[in-house]
């Protein structure tokens, strides 16, 4: 329950209403027995399904053949020498889809707390309704085995929780009802995949066949797409994103999303592949319920609220002042800021020494979403700019980073990480000393 | 005050209770005394107006009379399917200006005619509905439905977008907005001395 919520509540506490009165409940039966419809039959059994209706009946099932084969004909006619998907209509269609079940399959070069040059392998079984949330059971093949998890991200209780089942473990964010909500307009899912891509310019890529199925393709590569991706290709975690998208052409459902991340300053890549979708399939509510035993340990909480991310890109910042001596990194995308974080973390804790405390656990949780964090100041117009690449502890008069905190005013971070609230005038002379 | 008398039926009873209701007025009858309570409990939290919320739920029964035939699930949705039904009779009284006008004339009356029967629990109570009254009535209906599906009659989000034939991403988007914007109207009122700029 938000603050605006707890108020409201608290206000209309006690309020009074009227209670129905037995004098118009009567006289309102009176009149509605008067005018009660006499002739009317009893109701219809259940209304069989249309689709079934269709094609029990001789006649229809007819009309509907030759429907098809008409549209057909006239999709060869018009379309024959393009796709002939109608991408805008594939949107809508999706729209109207309820649940998704889908697989993801990935190869990450460069994960935090891994050998340099190694390739992580990971599996995703995804469970999304998109009226309830979502269950996403990963693994993850690391150095020292195979890890699974099981995240949840539910709607209603604006919460993600991920369960580690091995270690006996759990972490938990509470979101914020403003920062649920922009995450339910921006869901990552392939839904949103799709709209995002139609939104920037797209490449037809042509007919090829998967797993039997007939398909036509177009590909986006603007590093700007990951804003609305979501989950591993989310805004800012790679600086490259090239993503292919491919639909089957006789149902019009995508079957196949393709899409290569990489970083420029940092030796990270992914590839990843999308596949195996189940649209509109029924499966218990319960499954997007996490089930916690009593004995699993939580290993951190922490809180996302919209409207803190300069804020929280400071406090990453504060990890790198405090764990990676002299230098800060070069870019604030997801994977190059866990990567340099990973690598000094690694060096601070070695195997056999005391685990790190529960409240620093809960600062790395913020590493996740730094390049998100990033890219939502740029979407809300707050001109982020940030410097890593040329600002370390040692110029701690430097701007580092700075965003807009109204019209008026720029919040400035320094190489030392103090801070300032400045004008544009102002911040316009302090960048042009560096 | 004589109460609505909840009987307790198995799921398939309630169901058979529809389809009665459809061709037998006695059935229709228990149909309606069982949702009576709750449509004018909606009505009266929509429009804070006891005659206009009276006049409504005939409006909603009447449509659920003639309507009947038409609804095909079960005792839960019915319910939904009612609450669907009260949300459209209220939105179309509340389209119409002039009845508009009328409720909110009737707002400063009722105020102080309602601080005589209030006053002794808590005199701010009157004021504060009055504000609440006026602060809701300046939402957009839908907001204004979402408000008092969830405030009023404590339904979840699931709940309300069955009701509004609507999806919960949907409610829980106008259910935010509508709450905050209440939340400032209420909160500047309470500024103002009372009054809704």
């Amino acid at each position: 329950m938000n603050d605006h919520e707890k108020q409201l509540r608290e206000f209309i506490r006690d309020i009074p209403f009227d209670a129905p009165a037995e004098a118009h409940r009567d006289a309102l039966k009176t009149q509605l027995l008067n005018a009660f419809p006499r002739h009317r039959l009893q109701p219809a059994a259940r209304p069989v399904g249309l689709w079934r209706t269709i094609m029990t009946s001789k006649v229809s099932k007819m009309a509907v053949a030759a429907a098809l084969v008409v549209a057909v004909c006239l999709s060869l006619l018009l379309f024959d020498r393009t796709s002939g998907v109608a991408w805008a209509d594939i949107a809508q269609r999706l729209e109207d889809i309820k649940t998704v079940v889908y697989r993801t399959t990935a190869d990450i070069k460069g994960l935090p707390a891994t050998p340099e040059g190694y390739v992580t392998h990971t599996e995703q079984v995804v469970h999304l309704s998109y009226d309830w949330g979502v269950r996403i059971d990963s693994s993850l093949q690391t150095p020292k085995g195979l890890r699974k998890t099981h995240t949840y991200i539910l709607f209603e209780d604006g919460e993600i929780i991920t369960v580690m089942p091995t270690q006996k473990k759990y972490l938990k964010v509470e979101i914020g009802a403003e920062q649920m909500q922009s995450m339910g307009e921006e869901k990552g899912d392939p839904v949103t995949i799709l709209k995002a891509m139609l939104e920037h310019d797209y490449r037809e890529l042509g007919r090829k066949t998967i797993n039997g199925v007939a398909a036509w393709g177009i590909e986006v590569s603007d590093p700007k797409l990951g804003a609305k991706m979501g989950s591993f290709i989310s805004a800012g975690m790679f600086d490259d994103i090239v993503v292919q998208l491919w639909v089957d052409e006789t149902h019009e459902l995508p079957v196949e999303i393709r899409a290569v991340g990489t970083s420029k300053q940092g030796p990270t890549s992914m590839q990843l592949t999308i596949a195996s979708f189940q649209w509109d399939v029924s499966f218990e509510p319960a499954l997007l319920k996490p089930e916690i035993p009593e004995d699993y340990e939580l290993l951190a909480q922490a809180q996302w609220e919209k409207g803190s991310e300069g804020t929280e890109i400071v406090e990453v910042l504060g990890l790198f002042a405090e764990f990676v001596e002299g230098k800060y990194p070069p870019s604030l995308n997801t994977m190059t800021v866990a990567q340099a974080l990973g690598k000094a973390l690694k060096e601070k804790f070695p195997a056999g020494s005391p685990k790190p405390s529960q409240e620093l656990i809960t600062r790395l949780m913020r590493v996740d979403r730094v390049g998100m964090m990033y890219s939502t100041l740029e979407q809300e117009g707050k001109d982020p700019a940030y410097y890593g690449d040329k600002v370390s502890p040692a110029s701690p008069g430097a701007v580092l980073f700075r965003w807009k905190l109204d019209d008026r005013s720029y919040r400035v971070v320094f190489g030392d990480l103090s801070t300032r609230d400045v004008d544009a005038q102002e911040l316009a002379r302090l960048e042009g000393t560096q | 005050m004589k109460q609505q008398t909840h009987v307790s039926h198995s799921p398939d009873d309630q169901i058979d209770l529809i389809q009665r209701a459809c061709s037998d007025p006695d059935a229709f009858a228990q149909l309606y005394l069982e949702h009576y309570d709750a449509v004018f409990h909606y009505c009266v939290r929509r429009l804070f107006d006891r005659h206009c919320a009276e006049d409504v739920t005939s409006t909603v029964f009447f449509k659920v009379m003639h309507n009947l035939g038409s609804f095909n699930g079960s005792m839960i949705s019915f319910k939904y399917w009612l609450f669907r039904i009260a949300t459209n009779a209220v939105n179309d009284h509340l389209r119409d200006l002039k009845m508009r006008r009328a409720i909110k004339q009737r707002i400063g009356k009722n105020a102080v005619v309602e601080s005589v029967f209030t006053i002794a629990q808590d005199p701010d109570l009157p004021k504060k509905k009055a504000l609440l009254k006026q602060a809701i009535l300046r939402l957009k209906p839908m907001y204004q439905a979402v408000i008092t599906l969830h405030y009023f009659e404590n339904m979840k989000l699931i709940e309300i977008a069955a009701c509004l034939d609507k999806k919960p991403s949907t409610v829980r988007n106008w259910l935010f907005r509508a709450t905050k914007t209440l939340r400032q109207e209420l909160g500047a009122a309470m500024d103002n001395g009372g009054a809704v700029s």
